[in-house]
């Protein structure tokens, strides 16, 4: 038996776990370093999510280059108005974000001594709400499809749009389809399962 | 009886197809892979909607190669075996790599699945290859080889923070690489530009996001100079979309009326609109701003099928109204507002102005002493409207749709 194994091209084998220490040990550790650096904030992560409705809170947003405009998602089984917000750069003290997966609440948390910060953020949400907020430079009624506070992004010709050069939302709370972000740098990042955004 | 046998002579031969071939590490990596390409993409892949893609820009088109390459791994870790080491390999460090570039690498789930599946499939060996493995010089070798590798990957990631501060700047003009390996032209999301854009000049504003520069208040003066002499140069293009704000009252500070104006429409043509300017104005009592839309998809514009068209015709969901809520809105420095319809009333006195009717004849004949009063009207009503201001402050605000 073991002689046929032996010359047979299709032998059994197994996993050797030294073998598979030598490599997951020093993986682990890479990865674990990358968790480290993003959670102080060294290291910008992209985030682009679809699909699903989660939840973002925060107690504050300073944003440049702000634009928002009325559209719509695919979501499950039709389609879903949204308000979209583009922000060129943004940043976030106290994020929360609060994503289902499956059974499973996924609860991520960064932001709290340094704010997050976003460059090129895109938020479709459902729903927005904030405690006070304040624009700068600000244009509303603006055409959707010639809004130009945030590079490339517009809506469609005979939309409603707004537009301002600096915004400031106070305890933000948005339910949103899509978040999509060039770069997002996550200090004091924090995942947890189970639990919502306050 | 015959059904019984054939899936008991089946069911040895899947089992020695498993044991010859490092199949979980191989399922490992693909189900990792599909779980990275679904986050970003499951709106996407659902629907087909393009328009998705264009926002999800670099990092979800890096998500999905990604999760692309991790299945690709897994499926051919399975059909070839012999090659398990570098397949192994190539699954880990891809791992690795989504961790920042995808997600937080799936939520953290894609990253765990591919870095425990890659090591499995590097550390899978045939039964009697342990027996080769005992000759001390491959084996040693092999190991130091093994050893050298880590040291290498950790060495580009630690590359990676600095790397990434040196790029951040020129990011924007130029092109983006990924732990000094992967390099690519910034893909500005271009969302095709719908219409003319008579505001063109405006365009680009380059100090719109520098990352890091979160000490935003940098450089708004220059810009909003800028921003100005766009306005000032017909930069303003009126939405057609039907918008009407409402508000209890409106405290109008040296409001003046300054005659009737063509003003650019989105997807061409012009709308006659009343202009009106002032210091400041509150909004206050429950001010309501409604905006009813076609849904993108189901828009006819010239512009909008360039945008929307992508979307394969999946929207036309008929009218959509969007409610912004809000107690108090209060525009200051320099307003501008341009309305076709605007009707309060001054006391028990109501009217209605149009662009040309008797009444706002009137005012623009009394310009002269509305522009030196605050005025306060109760049940204002606004349609069309179109405001710049310097700053715009606003109270507990609510966005949703009705």
């Amino acid at each position: 038996m073991v002689a046929r194994h032996r010359t047979s091209a299709s032998a059994a084998g197994r996993v050797r776990w030294k073998r598979l220490a030598v490599i997951l040990v020093p993986a682990g550790a890479i990865a674990a370093t990358l968790v480290g650096l993003t959670s102080q904030g060294a290291i910008a992560a992209n985030v682009s999510v679809s699909g699903q409705q989660f939840l973002v809170t925060a107690t504050q947003l300073n944003g440049t280059g702000f634009e928002q405009f009325g559209s719509e998602v695919s979501a499950g089984s039709g389609t879903q108005p949204v308000i979209v917000s583009g922000i060129g750069s943004a940043s976030l003290s106290h994020l929360c974000q609060a994503v289902k997966a499956g059974p499973l609440t996924l609860r991520l948390t960064a932001g709290g001594s340094t704010p997050v910060s976003a460059t090129n953020l895109i938020v479709d949400a459902s729903s927005l709400a904030g405690s006070s907020a304040t624009f700068h430079g600000i244009t509303i009624g603006q055409d959707a499809g010639t809004l130009t506070a945030t590079p490339g992004t517009a809506g469609a010709a005979g939309g409603f749009g707004e537009q301002a050069e600096s915004i400031t939302i106070r305890n933000l709370v948005q339910h949103t389809w899509l978040t999509t972000a060039g770069t997002f740098t996550l200090p004091g990042l924090h995942v947890s399962f189970g639990g919502s955004c306050p | 009886m015959a059904d019984f046998r054939h899936t008991s002579l089946r069911h040895p031969s899947w089992r020695a197809w498993r044991r010859t071939r490092p199949f979980w590490g191989g399922l490992l990596l693909a189900v990792a892979g599909i779980e990275l390409i679904g986050i970003p993409l499951s709106g996407v892949l659902s629907h087909g909607a393009v328009k998705l893609v264009i926002y999800i820009g670099i990092g979800g088109v890096f998500g999905v190669l990604i999760g692309v390459l991790l299945i690709a791994c897994g499926v051919a870790v399975c059909l070839n075996p012999a090659h398990r080491v570098f397949y192994g390999i190539a699954g880990v460090l891809l791992g690795i790599l989504s961790f920042p570039a995808s997600n937080l690498g799936g939520f953290f789930v894609g990253m765990l699945l591919a870095i425990a599946g890659g090591s499995m499939a590097f550390a899978w060996t045939l039964a009697d290859e342990a027996l080769d493995g005992a000759v001390p010089g491959t084996q040693g070798q092999r190991m130091l080889a093994v050893a050298a590798l880590p040291a290498i990957m950790l060495a580009s990631v630690l590359a990676a923070p600095g790397a990434h501060a040196a790029t951040a700047a020129p990011q924007r003009s130029g092109g983006s690489c990924i732990l000094l390996v992967i390099c690519l032209p910034t893909p500005t999301p271009t969302t095709p530009a719908p219409g003319p854009s008579p505001g063109a000049s405006a365009a680009p504003q380059p100090s719109a996001g520098t990352p890091g520069s979160s000490g935003a208040a940098g450089h708004p003066g220059k810009r909003r100079a800028a921003q100005r002499r766009a306005a000032a140069g017909g930069g303003l293009v009126a939405a057609t979309a039907t918008s009407v704000i409402t508000a209890g009252s409106a405290t109008l500070v040296h409001l003046a009326y300054q005659g009737a104006a063509n003003v650019p429409a989105g997807g061409g043509g012009t709308v006659r609109m009343m202009k009106f300017t002032a210091t400041s104005i509150t909004l206050s009592g429950d001010v309501t701003a409604s905006v009813t839309q076609r849904g993108p998809g189901g828009k006819g514009g010239v512009g909008g099928k360039g945008s929307a068209g992508g979307k394969g015709g999946a929207g036309g969901t008929g009218q959509v109204t969007t409610l912004t809520t809000s107690p108090t809105l209060a525009f200051s420095g320099d307003v501008v507002l341009y309305a076709t319809r605007l009707s309060g009333c001054l006391g028990p006195l109501c009217v209605t102005l149009t662009p040309d009717n008797a009444v706002t004849v009137l005012l623009r004949l009394a310009s002269g002493v509305t522009g030196a009063l605050t005025l306060t009207l109760t049940k204002v009503t606004t349609d069309q409207p179109l405001v710049t201001a310097g700053a715009l402050q606003a109270g507990a605000l609510k966005i949703s749709f009705g």
